[in-house]
């Protein structure tokens, strides 16, 4: 599994598009799941277990790419405080599974894992 | 010597130190002591205990929990922590140190302008700067708080604006600067 994390806007799925073939399974936005899932009333990591282990017999590669959302400040609203705390500890185990991380600022992919 | 750590929200950098943490000390200074000075305040000004930082606290003691920490609760005046040469200290994090000194009864910064960066400089860079040289080695964990994108009020400018002075002060004295992405270290010195 490749894992493309990022700033919203920085490239990662033009990024994504460049460097992966067709074939790849691509899963964009993975943030807005994790959003869901939490107003939804799930565990967002139990939940990236679960999608992860669905996609194992995968033929082609599996690519999922992330907004990084925790580069600010503490936010006001008690969702939004816990959106951004679960998504970046989403982001830790996405890397740690990955076969390769990638991390995109200003269009530029550097390979970090 | 003197490690900075920073990271955005949820990052992994907490983790991250601590294991650093443990592995300095484990190479160079298996004398000394391993310190983790907490500075998380899980009391609100009322009082009350607020449960989000009660939880946040028992979530970091079950992180380091077999580590070998011995924990210094230390809100405010950092400079009355004692260390000898071999000693390893981790401070988590400076977010919350500032916020304290700034914000609690007991805090050292209490003026505006001029004078707030005197009495910064006094309550947290030069204590820690001073425990740097005499310790074994200090591990300061920052925050990435700087990328919002909202136009910040006057008084978190001013808030951001000091954690920004302090971290690249600490940054410019450090041995070596980490930003923590995704739990993965990436090196900026």
């Amino acid at each position: 599994m490749v894992f493309i994390v990022g700033g919203a806007h920085q490239g990662k799925t033009d990024y994504a598009r460049e460097h992966f073939n067709e074939g790849c399974k691509l899963v964009n936005h993975y943030h807005l799941r994790v959003r869901e899932q939490l107003r939804a009333g799930l565990d967002p990591l139990r939940e990236a277990k679960k999608l992860l282990r669905s996609m194992e017999e995968l033929k082609g590669g599996l690519v999922i790419i992330s907004d990084e959302i925790g580069y600010g400040l503490v936010p006001v609203d008690v969702f939004e405080r816990e959106y951004r705390e679960k998504s970046g500890r989403v982001n830790c185990y996405l890397a740690e599974k990955a076969d390769q991380v990638i991390r995109v600022v200003c269009g530029i992919g550097s390979r970090i894992k | 010597m003197l490690y900075v750590i920073t990271g955005g929200s949820g990052s992994g950098k907490s983790k991250y130190a601590e294991d650093f943490a443990v592995q300095v000390r484990g190479k160079q200074f298996s004398s000394g002591r391993l310190f983790y000075v907490a500075t998380l305040c899980p009391y609100r000004p009322s009082g009350e205990t607020d449960p989000e930082c009660t939880a946040r606290i028992e979530r970091h003691r079950q992180m380091r929990r077999d580590k070998g920490f011995s924990t210094v609760e230390c809100y405010c005046g950092i400079g009355r922590i004692e260390t000898k040469p071999c000693d390893v200290v981790l401070l988590e994090c400076m977010s919350n140190l500032l916020a304290n000194e700034m914000y609690q009864s007991e805090g050292h910064i209490r003026s505006f302008g001029e004078e707030e960066r005197k009495q910064m400089r006094g309550a947290i860079l030069s204590p820690l700067l001073d425990m740097a040289k005499r310790a074994g080695c200090v591990i300061v964990v920052t925050n990435e708080v700087f990328s919002d994108g909202t136009a910040a009020d006057g008084e978190t400018a001013r808030y951001l604006g000091m954690l920004a002075d302090i971290n690249r002060e600490l940054a410019k004295a450090a041995d070596g600067v980490t930003e923590v992405v995704c739990g993965i270290p990436l090196a900026v010195v």
